[in-house]
């Protein structure tokens, strides 16, 4: 018995301290590849860091990428339906969309066109992320 | 040396047994777009050889230009026209689906559909040619081997030639101009070079007796062969 008083107590501290459990998700807004990279080049998209999304190409390189996002609050569509994806800089890294035989296309080609960096926006009905881009040589 | 013959031989003879389309009966082997959406075929010219068993399987020569068709690959579609743009124009341009190479590297080319979505995109690399092969073709045209640095020819010969960039071993796609020097060692105008009206060949007419170095000069590189014109 005291020792499973003892782990009720234990839970109910760490309640305390940690809050409750939440009931939701955070919003999830994402690129992903649809195509590798060339030989001897550089194409990466990494997602693993919340707060520091990347992606790495080599000048001259085309990436194909898809959208992904869910939220709570967007239920009955397609959380990509309308989405944008935008450069900050333009001379260093192009957006164009891929033709899309559905009425919204959420699928982009990322080209390297210059060495340097630059930040993209992928904005959809559930908000937006940034990802720090590089393009080297 | 005897394998490398019979494998000059058996290139124009795979290439007839492939059957593909082209005004000879022959042609390059289309690429597939990365999107799988498109096949891409470059259009070979003078029957560069790198270019028709390869496709576009190779560097584009820096200096050279290389056309390309774009077939849809849309089940049950054709599609709308396309214009293709270059990814990065300080390594290729792209003008009316001709690509240009214009400095060593890399560069994506998209297939743009009228609404300027893409279809599909390739990526292309571009070399500098180290070496310049003189090649020589049959009379109909499908070429039979390398030409030796010398050799000898009889009055009244017409043999048609082109030449093909190499970077090391690798054949280099794409056509390029070409400037021909005659220096005529023995006899008088022993040999003639005539430009063909298809780009990239040329007609070595033996007019007479005697012996000449010709030199081919593109791409940067230089091709010096010593002829004999026997009577």
């Amino acid at each position: 018995m005291k020792t499973t008083h003892g782990l009720l107590a234990l839970a109910t501290i760490l309640l305390f301290l940690t809050g409750c459990p939440s009931e939701g998700y955070d919003p999830q807004i994402s690129l992903y590849p649809l195509t590798g990279a060339p030989p001897t080049k550089v194409a990466q998209l990494d997602n693993s860091h919340e707060t520091l999304r990347t992606i790495n190409l080599s000048a001259g390189v085309s990436l194909g990428v898809s959208c992904y996002s869910y939220c709570e609050e967007v239920t009955t569509t397609d959380a990509c339906e309308g989405v944008t994806v935008t450069a900050d800089h333009d001379e260093v890294l192009r957006v164009d969309e891929i033709y899309s035989a559905g009425a919204s296309s959420h699928r982009f080609v990322l080209s390297g066109t210059a060495v340097g960096t630059t930040n993209v926006t992928v904005t959809t009905l559930c908000g937006s992320r940034k990802y720090l881009t590089t393009v080297s040589e | 040396m005897r394998w490398i013959r019979l494998v000059w031989l058996m290139v124009p003879l795979g290439l007839l047994a492939c059957g593909d389309a082209g005004d000879l009966g022959i042609g390059p082997p289309p690429s597939g777009g990365s999107l799988g959406r498109t096949s891409v075929t470059p259009e070979c010219g003078a029957l560069n050889q790198a270019c028709l068993v390869g496709g576009l399987d190779a560097p584009l020569a820096r200096g050279a230009s290389l056309g390309l068709g774009v077939d849809y690959r849309l089940a049950g579609n054709s599609g709308p026209p396309t214009t293709l743009e270059g990814v990065n124009p300080a390594v290729i341009d792209v003008t009316d689906a001709v690509v240009t190479g214009r400095a060593q590297g890399m560069s994506g080319i998209l297939i743009l559909d009228p609404n300027r979505q893409v279809v599909d995109f390739i990526h292309l690399w571009v070399a500098d040619a180290t070496e310049l092969r003189v090649i020589r073709h049959n009379d109909d045209g499908l070429p039979v081997g390398a030409v030796r640095s010398s050799g000898t020819v009889l009055a009244g010969d017409e043999i048609i030639l082109s030449l093909e960039a190499f970077n090391g071993t690798q054949g280099l796609l794409g056509l390029f101009e070409t400037v021909w020097q005659i220096e005529v060692l023995e006899g008088e105008e022993p040999i003639a070079i005539v430009e063909d009206i298809v780009f990239g060949w040329f007609r070595l007419i033996a007019r007479g007796p005697g012996k000449v170095r010709l030199t081919a000069d593109a791409l940067g590189q230089q091709k010096t062969i010593e002829l004999e014109v026997l009577p």
